[in-house]
Order: structure tokens, then C-alpha cells, then sequence
């Protein structure tokens, strides 16, 4: 039985005793392994969720390469995110007032004399521009302070997947032990958490965050946890329990249990890793929530943080730069990350539910 | 049934007492007290401060400021506002949650009865290459970044095609010379009401229908009912308040979009799930004994598959409810349209404690209310659970 | 109802049949290719008669009744063959006409028949849902009257039709389900396993409760079962499918003491004594065949103790031995009698 497991191809199956003194985490290890890769090829399936990953990598190559960057080809005083400035001169013809076709390259007599009251139609008038156009040093352009857009859209990169990243592993680390402690006890401990569960999902949870905001000093890492704390005695506990439940009334449990195992024991050993799967795939939703929850408060403007995704269109909101179509680089690139970003989360989490959960799999 | 629904009720008062509390000692968390709040205001003066620590009972010790809190706030008495002093909090509540309410309530419906017809389409014609169409769909609305959503809404109806006023309750210039009787409360409370009518009025005919015993009858009464229900509401704006209606003309111009807007996010969920459930559903017994029966196809997908998928598509409505309400404080602050949400942003923002937890406690409130309404209605639709 | 007079003559009537099946072929198309799952099915079903189907699970006993029901899948074609009820040829109607005779013409108890009720829904209301979709002149009262005479035929209390179907236990949900396939007077019924989920007693209620009201009304029926004994009970006659193919069908009082086909043969003895003294119980080894590459020539051959070179290259043809029984066998002479195998 045991050669089974190794290969069944005699000619190159090792002895037994080379099986045996294979040690445990080396089986482990490879049985790890194989599993992946199985799962793997269940996911490689699922359009959506490769979609899904890749944009995930895009935007990890993006944080990564942003600090890169700015060490060698971006010149810090002018590319830092938050203190840069670039003051992008642009040579402007002047032209009667109400006669601008071009803003770009035409200014209105005017505005010019605004500057200089002795201008004339047909002069060339050397001006700053804030926000200015994308252009060669600036790929989309830069922000009303100056700032590079990109660079800024980049170093957001980093704080959305740290962020995503903490608020998922506190969530899920929380939500997977709850589950399998009510799971495992029962009665009073049950009752107890899930009855909070309850109570939390029915907060609604922006208005908390705002409230929160208003009475702490909030930073993206306190954020970063309260999320995490929120949602994992929250929904996931909930379902992550159900599951722990049916693992936990499986006959190699009770096997366990009257081999001797202490109730620590059983509940990390066995009902853990049975429920770390689907903990894994809620880990992916809660970092869609958590990106999202974070530009969200940004964007109200209720985080004490000097840039992120919410933060850019914030200012972009705040400063009136809204409804100017030429402006697009202010809004669109930032929202377009978020969206895609914690949608791509979602897709991975959604192709990985297939694979989980066979009710879902189809035929 | 009433029993059950006297238990809910029961347990949601103690979810918000809960709620009231954790709120209480998180104030009680802040460094000096509350009263110390907007010292640079010139208008509140010591003496006002003295008489707020005395109406909050600051002086005495933690049990006893708990008391007097919670006490306060089961009176009614939600103190005064800072920032729009010396307006009282519950005036400013009364003012803005009808807008709330209406906001949030067409929303729902709108998401929910649009995501719910195109799920049951989409799984009735199980086509494999629309497939991946639809679930990019759904999920771009599950997982927009709602705020830029909104403001691309914004940007694209109200100021690029310019069917819709950009933001804001109502058009100011239209009513400035809006005559005496006229008020932009009073005319949005009345169409809340007459919203509120006819939701109730075609639900009661709904059931009055259904109890008719004969099945043509109840169709009859049905339909007899919804039309007198909308002409005499009808009716009744033309020559009773008359005078009312181009101006509540007005502010439904406002609302479209941001009813619209929100109600979008809810309907990618709510899509997919629908469809989801409704696949699931297709497979069961009784569908194929349905289709033995002779029961014609439309009747099958409407009511058998749609109604059973009905169920598990109403109870993720109380998880989305904290979604929606999330949605809404975005979008009313994105509008401008000045409801509970943008009021507790705005408190928030400028830290005026007694106005922030008023709106807060109040939005809870509704949250709690609406997540009974819901248990009630999927008690009304699951008969395995009515007791 | 229609038909009062019934001629019946050890299960072989005289008239036109009802129900005609010739030459039925019936695949399901997969990924993996074709499920020959009906393969040459030829049998006919007399008026008031009772016609039980047996076979081990997949051999395609429920592919059958969905053929002649038209109730099929997407992925399933009718490749070849008739199904002709009452002159009718269901085959060649449109979904449309089909919908209009299902039900007042043929109707089924379905295999799983517990899950068969739409959970949100009366049960009354389930069974005036077909009377209006056939009967559309008949008022609610009459209707209510209707199925208050068919529960009272199947042993419920008129009173349980404003029930819900959670509140019925599993026995009264399958008599309910009688009840509804009885409601528009059907000329045949299908009964697809009717039973199987139930404790033997109310099986044993439930069948001879249903053979009781088919012979007063006078209905022609079609039991389908794993189960050999519950066959004999019921049927006049019986056909006795493997992997897709009809092998053996004749009168029940024939086939049973004389079966003449080795699967028959083999199904009747792993069974405990059905008619006739007690026996040795021989296991029936091996396993069905996988339908998408059914083996070549008899599809029993590779389990079959008489198997010889003809088995594997020919297909038996279907030969009848005596009036209405029918084999598909090369080898069927040297088919023992029950319980004479040895080893
Ligand atoms: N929709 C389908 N698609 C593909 N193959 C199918 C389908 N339905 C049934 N089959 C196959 O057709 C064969 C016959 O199935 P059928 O349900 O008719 O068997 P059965 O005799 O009723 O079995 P049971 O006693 O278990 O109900 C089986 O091999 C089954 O796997
Ligand atoms: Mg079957």
C-alpha cells in the first residue's frame, strides 16, 4: 500500500526502506504539493479567475517597482508621491477672448493679462501648469500640488495590498478560529459568538468607520485591523463555522478524540487545515472589502494618510476637477485601480469557490 | 407569527441598546468630555457648555452618566448640535431622515426587482457564452469603487448628457417664488407618503386577491384595486395639492440619479445570486414534475423556479443591507442630497459628537427596522418557517 | 372511466394497445460521447393493464419512461423508433401539443416522488394547478370536490389539501403524489419507483393500494423497480432491461417460475424467494457495463455463465418463444430452471 503512494512504476519505485526513512514533512511537503498542483489546474480552467490573477501580478510589479524608480530613473524631488513637484512650462499663444479652440496651446487675451497686463493678441506666453497633461516625464500627468500622477498611483499600489493583506489575515486568522472553537464546543461558546456575529453584521459598517474616525486619530494600519476585527467576528465566522461543523462530526475526529488528543490538539490539527481551504478563499473577499472600505474612507476624507487611491480622487473631487473632461488623469486612472483591483480579488475568489465548493462545481 | 415577530423586535431593541452603549463608552475613551467640543465657536459660550454638561449629566460618576444617557436618549432628547448650533439633533434628524427613507427605500426596490428579473432571464436562458458577459457585469457592479462610480454618473447623465440636475435636493432658482403653503419638507413628506401608500395599498390588494378564494375573482380584485389605489392617488395631487406638484415635480428630478446609482451596486449581487439560485432550483423535482404536469414554460420559470429562488436571494438581502446603507452615506455626499448619511459625514467631519451620534443611532435604527421587514417578509414567503 | 369494460386474459388483452413502443433508440449526448442509454426497446402496453419494468440501477428503466413521456433532457435524442399512445405518435408532436397531453393522457409518479412538491405551495393547490391546465372550464369548487374524492381514494384526509408539503410525511407525500397523477384521468400511468424510499410496511400499503384503484379505474400502468419483488406483486407482465436493452418481456406468471433469459434468470435468484418454494440465493457479480462503450455483441455476454464466441460478435436478436414472451438470447435453452444452477 505504502509503495502505492510513491510510484507505481516498479522499476523505479525506491525501496521500502527508503520510504520509510522518508521523513514526515518531506510526505507532507509533497502531498502539500501535489494538492496545489491539482488545484491548480481546477483554477487554470476558470477564465475569470485567471483574469483575475493576472491582474493581481500587474499591479504587485507595479507596487514593486515604484521605490526602483524612484532610486534611479525618477528624480525624488520632483517623483516622490507625496512631496514632489514638477512645475510642467507650457508655451501658450494668446488669442482673443472667447476664440480658444485648443486650451492646451491657447489662452485667452484675458486670462494672459491677468499675468501680465501688456500682453497682446499673438504673443507667446510661457505658463505653469497644475494639473498638467500627460506628457514624456509625467505618463499621466500630474496633480493639482504638481505631483507625478503615476508615481502616486504606484506608491498607492503598495498601501492597498498591505492593507488588503492585514485586514485578510486578521479576518480570516479570527474567523477561522471562532469558527472552529463554536464548532468544536458548542453549546454556551456557540451561542455566544455567533450571536455577536449577528449583532456585527447588522452594523452598518461604513457609518461605524465614520463614527470612529471622528472620535480616533485613524491610520491605515488601526484600519487595516478594525476591518480585520470586523469581519472576522463577523459574516465569515459564521460560515466558516458551518463548515468546521461538518467537519467536525466526521468519524476521524471522534477517531481523534479517543486516540487522546486535547481539545487544542484536535481543533489545530484536524478541523483547522479541513476548514483552511474556504478560509483561504474568504481571505480573497475580505481583501476586495477591506481595499474597498479603505478608498472609501479616503475618498470621504476621513483617514489621516498622506496618499492612496481614495486620496487622489478625493482631491481631485475636492478641487473642483470633477466634472472637466480634460482632466481625466485625476479621476480615472485612481478609480479604475480600485475597481480593478478588488474586483480581480473577487475573481480569484469567486473561481476558487468553484473549486471549493463542489455544490457549485458544475458536472 | 406575531409571536415571532414580537421576539425579533425584542432582540433587535437589545441589539441597538448594545449598540447605544458601546457607543456611550467610546465616548467615554475621549480625552476630556464632549461639551469641550468647537471651543472656537463664538456663539457657544461657557454658559451653554455648563448647561450641556449639566443636561448630560458630566458631573456625576460613569454609572450615572450612562443613565442619564441612555435615559436622554429614549426621551427623545438627543442634545444640541454643534455645528448648526442651536439647532436641536432631533430637529435636524426629523428633517433629513424622510429623505433617508426614500432614498433607501426606492433603491432597494429598484436594485433588488432589477436584479431579480434580468437573474431569472439569464438562468432561464443558461446560454454558455453569455456567460462570461454576465458575471464581468456583475461583478464590475459588485466591486466598483462605488464613490468614483457615482461621480462617473455623475459626470456622464447630469453634466455630459444633462437629463439630470447635477446633485443637490432641488432646483433653488424654481423655488424662490414658490407660493406661502409651499415648503420643501412639507412636499417631500408628502411624497413619501403617497410612495409608502401605494407600496402598502398594491401589497394589501395583493393578499385581499389571493384570499378571494376563486382565482379569477382574485385577479379581478387585483387589478380593480391597483388601478383605484394609483387614479385616486392621482387624483388627489391634481386638485388637492395641486399647488404641490410641480414642485414635488422637481425634487423626484433630483432623486432619479442618486436612486439609481445606488440602486446599481446592490443589483450585480443580487444578479448573480439570482441566477446562481435559480440554476439550483431548475434541478429539483418538482420542476420536472411542473413540466409533466403540463404546466405551460413561462409559468414554470415565474412560479415555481423564481418563487423557490426567491428565498436564498431575500436573506442575502440582510447581509447587502449594511452594503446599501454604506452606499447610501456615499452617495448622498456625492449628490449633495442632504439625508441622514451626508449629516453624519459632515458631523463627523467637523467632529460635532451629539449630532454624529444622533445620526448614527438613527441610522442604526433603520438598519435594524429594515432588516425585520425583511425576516417578516421571507416569513410571509418561506411556509417551512411560518409558525 | 372511458373504458369500463376490461378484457382481461392472463395479461394479454384483446384490442389495439394503448400504448405501442417500437424499435425505441435513446441517446444522451456528454463530453465524453454518446450514452446509449435506450437501445432497441420494442414492448406494448394493453389497456388496464400493469406492465412492470425491472432492471439494475442505469441499466435506462427511468430513460424510458422520460421517452415516453417526452420529458428528456436537453442533451437526449430519440435516434430511432415510434411511441404511439392511444394513436397518438409522441415522438413527432411539438412541445406544445405534448404539453396538452401530458398529464390528461399519460402521467408519472416520479422515481424520488418526496421531492416531487414545490415546497412553497399548498398541496391542494399543486394538484388544482394540472385540473386547470386541462379541465380550464372547471371552477375552483369543483375542482376542490376533485381532488377531495382522489385523496379519500388514496387513504388522505381531504383535509390535508390546504397543507403545505413539509407538514405530510414521507408516506402521505408519496399517496399525495398518487393522488396528482391520478387528478386528470389519465389513460396510462408510470410509476417510476414509487416507493423505494419508504419503510416496507407503507410500501406494501401504498402498492396494493395502487393496483387496487388501477384496476377499478380501469387504467393502464407502468411500474418501474429495482426491485424484483415488488414487480411480481403488482404487474400482469414484465420486461426485465439490461444496460439500455429489453432482453426478456412476457406474462409475470411465465417469466417468474421459468425465466428464459440468464440475466433474469441470475436477477430472480439473487433475489429472496419471490413466487414458488425457497432456494439458493445466487450473487449476481460483476457490474453493469459503462453505457458510453457498451461491449460489442450481447451487452450481458461479459458477466454471463453461458457465454460463448457468438455472444461476443452477434447481437441476440429478440425471438418470441411462446405468445407474448419475448428473449433476446442465443444460449436461452440452456437456462435452468430456478434454483437448479450449481456453482
Ligand atoms: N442527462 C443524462 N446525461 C447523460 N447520461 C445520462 C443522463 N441521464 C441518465 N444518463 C445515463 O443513462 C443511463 C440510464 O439512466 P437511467 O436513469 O435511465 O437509469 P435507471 O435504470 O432509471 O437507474 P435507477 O434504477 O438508478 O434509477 C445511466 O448510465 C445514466 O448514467
Ligand atoms: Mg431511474
Amino acid at each position: 500500500m505504502t509503495d502505492r503512494l510513491v510510484d507505481p512504476d516498479p522499476s523505479a519505485a525506491p525501496n521500502m526502506a527508503d520510504v520509510v526513512a522518508e521523513p514526515l514533512w518531506q510526505v507532507r511537503l509533497r502531498l502539500f504539493w501535489q494538492g496545489l498542483r491539482s488545484g491548480w489546474s481546477s483554477f487554470a480552467e476558470s477564465r475569470i479567475g485567471l483574469v483575475g490573477l493576472g491582474v493581481i501580478v500587474l499591479f504587485g510589479i507595479m507596487a514593486m517597482i515604484q521605490p526602483i524608480l524612484i532610486g534611479t530613473v525618477w528624480e525624488p524631488a520632483i517623483y516622490d508621491p507625496v512631496l514632489g513637484y514638477d512645475a510642467v512650462v507650457v508655451e501658450k499663444t494668446i488669442v482673443p477672448d472667447n476664440e480658444v479652440t485648443d486650451p492646451a496651446t491657447q489662452i485667452d487675451l484675458f486670462s494672459a493679462r491677468l499675468l501680465d497686463p501688456l500682453l497682446q493678441v499673438g504673443d507667446t506666453l510661457v505658463v505653469t501648469v497644475q494639473p498638467a497633461p500627460p506628457s514624456r516625464q509625467h505618463l499621466l500627468g500630474t496633480d493639482p500640488l504638481g505631483r507625478d500622477v503615476l508615481s502616486q498611483l504606484m506608491f498607492s499600489t503598495r498601501a492597498a495590498f498591505m492593507l488588503g493583506i492585514v485586514a485578510a489575515l486578521v479576518t480570516v486568522f479570527i474567523a477561522t478560529t471562532v469558527g472552529a472553537v463554536s464548532a468544536f464546543f458548542g453549546g454556551a461558546v456557540d451561542t455566544l459568538f455567533m450571536r455577536l456575529a449577528d449583532l456585527i453584521i447588522l452594523v452598518p459598517f461604513l457609518p461605524i468607520l465614520i463614527v470612529l474616525s471622528a472620535l480616533i486619530d485613524f491610520q491605515l494600519f488601526h484600519l487595516a485591523l478594525l476591518i480585520g476585527v470586523l469581519g472576522g467576528f463577523g459574516g465569515t465566522a459564521i460560515i466558516l463555522k458551518s463548515q468546521a461543523l461538518s467537519v467536525s462530526v466526521k468519524p476521524f475526529i471522534d477517531a481523534a478524540r479517543i486516540a487522546g488528543g486535547g481539545h487544542l490538539h484536535v481543533i489545530f490539527r484536524h478541523i483547522i487545515p479541513n476548514v483552511l481551504p474556504l478560509s483561504f478563499l474568504y481571505m480573497m473577499f475580505s481583501v476586495t472589502d477591506a481595499i474597498s472600505a479603505e478608498a472609501t474612507l479616503s475618498f470621504l476624507g476621513l483617514l489621516n494618510i498622506d496618499m492612496s487611491w481614495g486620496i487622489m480622487i478625493h482631491q481631485a473631487w475636492d478641487q473642483g476637477y470633477l466634472l472637466d473632461p480634460n482632466r481625466w488623469w485625476l479621476m480615472v486612472p485612481a478609480g479604475m485601480s480600485v475597481t480593478l483591483l478588488a474586483g480581480s480579488f473577487f475573481l480569484v475568489g469567486r473561481a476558487m469557490d468553484e473549486i471549493i465548493n463542489p455544490r457549485l462545481r458544475r458536472r | 407569527m406575531l409571536k415571532y415577530i414580537g421576539r425579533r423586535t425584542l432582540q433587535n431593541v437589545l441589539i441597538f441598546i448594545v449598540f447605544l452603549s458601546a457607543t456611550f463608552f467610546l465616548l467615554q475613551a475621549q480625552p476630556g468630555d464632549i461639551s469641550q467640543q468647537f471651543l472656537a465657536n463664538p456663539k457657544i459660550t461657557p454658559e451653554v457648555r455648563e448647561q450641556f454638561r449639566e443636561q448630560l449629566g458630566l458631573g456625576g460618576t460613569v454609572g450615572e452618566q450612562y443613565l442619564t444617557y441612555m435615559g436622554n436618549f429614549f426621551t427623545g432628547n438627543l442634545g444640541i448640535s454643534f455645528s448648526e448650533y442651536p439647532r436641536e439633533v432631533s430637529d435636524i434628524l426629523a428633517e433629513r431622515l424622510p429623505r433617508t427613507l426614500a432614498l433607501f427605500l426606492f433603491a432597494t426596490l429598484l436594485s433588488f426587482g432589477l436584479g431579480f428579473q434580468s437573474g431569472k432571464f439569464l438562468a432561464w436562458r443558461r446560454g454558455s457564452k453569455t456567460e462570461p458577459v454576465v458575471t464581468t457585469v456583475g461583478v464590475f457592479f459588485q466591486t466598483v469603487f462605488y464613490p468614483w462610480f457615482a461621480l462617473m454618473m455623475i459626470w456622464a447623465f447630469a453634466f455630459g448628457l444633462g437629463w439630470f440636475p447635477i446633485g443637490k435636493f432641488l432646483t433653488v432658482e424654481k423655488w424662490l417664488d414658490a407660493p406661502p403653503g409651499v415648503e420643501a419638507n412639507g412636499v417631500f413628506n408628502r411624497m413619501l407618503i403617497t410612495a409608502l401608500i401605494v407600496l402598502v395599498g398594491v401589497a394589501a390588494v395583493e393578499v385581499v386577491g389571493r384570499r378571494a378564494g376563486d382565482r379569477r375573482r382574485g385577479k379581478r380584485i387585483t387589478w380593480a384595486g391597483r388601478i383605484l389605489l394609483v387614479g385616486g392617488l392621482w387624483i388627489w395631487w391634481a386638485t388637492v395639492w395641486s399647488e404641490q406638484a410641480p414642485y414635488a415635480l422637481d425634487i423626484a428630478w433630483h432623486l432619479v440619479l442618486p436612486t439609481v446609482t445606488l440602486a446599481l451596486i446592490g443589483f450585480g449581487a443580487t444578479m448573480l445570486l439570482t441566477r446562481a439560485s435559480m440554476l439550483e432550483t431548475l434541478k429539483e423535482d418538482f420542476i420536472l414534475t411542473a413540466r409533466a404536469k403540463g404546466v405551460p414554460d413561462k409559468v414554470i420559470r415565474d412560479k415555481h423556479a423564481a418563487r423557490n429562488a426567491l428565498l436564498p436571494v431575500t436573506t442575502s438581502l440582510v447581509l447587502s443591507l449594511a452594503f446599501l446603507i454604506g452606499g447610501g452615506v456615499v452617495t448622498e455626499t456625492v449628490f449633495s442630497w442632504p439625508g441622514m448619511g451626508a449629516t453624519l459625514l459632515s458631523a463627523a467631519l467637523q467632529e460635532d459628537i451629539p449630532l454624529t451620534i444622533g445620526a448614527f443611532a438613527f441610522i442604526a435604527v433603520l438598519a435594524l427596522i429594515a432588516h425585520l421587514i425583511i425576516d417578516i417578509v421571507y416569513m410571509y414567503l418561506d411556509p417551512r418557517i411560518r409558525v | 372511466m372511458n373504458e369500463t369494460a376490461i378484457e382481461r386474459n392472463g395479461g394479454v388483452q384483446s384490442g389495439r394497445p394503448i400504448l405501442e413502443v417500437d424499435g425505441l433508440v435513446m441517446h444522451y449526448r456528454t463530453k465524453a460521447g454518446d450514452v446509449s442509454a435506450v437501445e432497441e426497446v420494442t414492448f406494448a402496453l394493453g389497456r388496464g393493464e400493469a406492465l412492470g419494468l425491472v432492471g439494475e440501477s442505469g441499466c435506462g428503466k427511468t430513460s424510458v419512461a422520460m421517452t415516453l413521456i417526452r420529458l428528456l433532457p436537453d442533451n437526449a435524442i430519440i435516434k430511432e423508433g415510434s411511441v404511439v399512445l392511444d394513436g397518438l405518435n409522441v415522438a413527432e408532436l411539438t412541445d406544445g401539443e405534448m404539453r396538452k397531453h401530458r398529464w390528461a393522457d399519460i402521467s408519472m409518479v416520479f422515481q424520488g416522488a418526496m421531492n416531487a412538491w414545490n415546497p412553497v405551495y399548498k398541496v391542494g393547490d399543486q394538484i388544482m394547478e394540472a385540473l386547470e391546465q386541462h379541465f380550464p372550464d372547471m371552477s375552483e369548487a369543483e375542482g376542490r370536490v376533485r381532488i377531495a374524492e382522489l385523496f379519500e381514494l388514496v387513504g388522505l384526509s381531504p383535509a390535508m389539501m390546504d397543507r403545505y408539503p413539509h407538514e405530510f410525511s414521507g408516506g402521505m407525500r408519496q399517496r399525495a403524489v398518487i393522488a396528482m397523477a391520478l387528478s386528470c384521468n389519465p389513460k396510462v400511468i408510470i410509476a417510476d419507483e414509487p416507493t423505494t424510499a419508504l419503510d416496507v410496511i407503507v410500501q406494501d400499503q401504498i402498492l396494493k393500494e395502487l393496483r387496487k384503484i388501477q384496476e377499478e379505474l380501469g387504467m393502464s400502468i407502468i411500474y418501474i423497480s429495482h426491485d424484483v419483488a415488488v414487480i411480481a406483486e403488482v404487474s400482469d407482465r414484465i420486461g426485465v432491461m439490461y444496460a439500455g436493452r429489453l432482453v426478456e418481456l412476457g406474462a409475470t406468471d411465465e417469466v417468474f417460475p421459468r425465466p428464459r433469459h440468464p440475466y433474469t434468470y441470475l436477477l430472480l435468484s439473487s433475489t429472496p424467494s419471490v413466487v414458488g418454494p425457497r432456494r439458493r440465493l445466487a450473487p449476481l457479480e460483476g457490474e453493469p457495463p459503462n453505457l458510453l462503450a457498451p461491449p460489442t455483441g450481447c451487452r450481458f455476454q461479459p458477466r454471463c455463465p453461458f457465454a460463448a464466441e457468438i455472444c461476443a460478435s452477434q447481437d441476440p436478436p429478440s425471438q418470441e418463444l411462446a405468445p407474448g414472451h419475448h428473449v433476446a438470447c442465443w444460449h436461452w435453452e440452456q437456462v435452468p430452471e430456478l434454483g437448479r444452477l450449481e456453482a
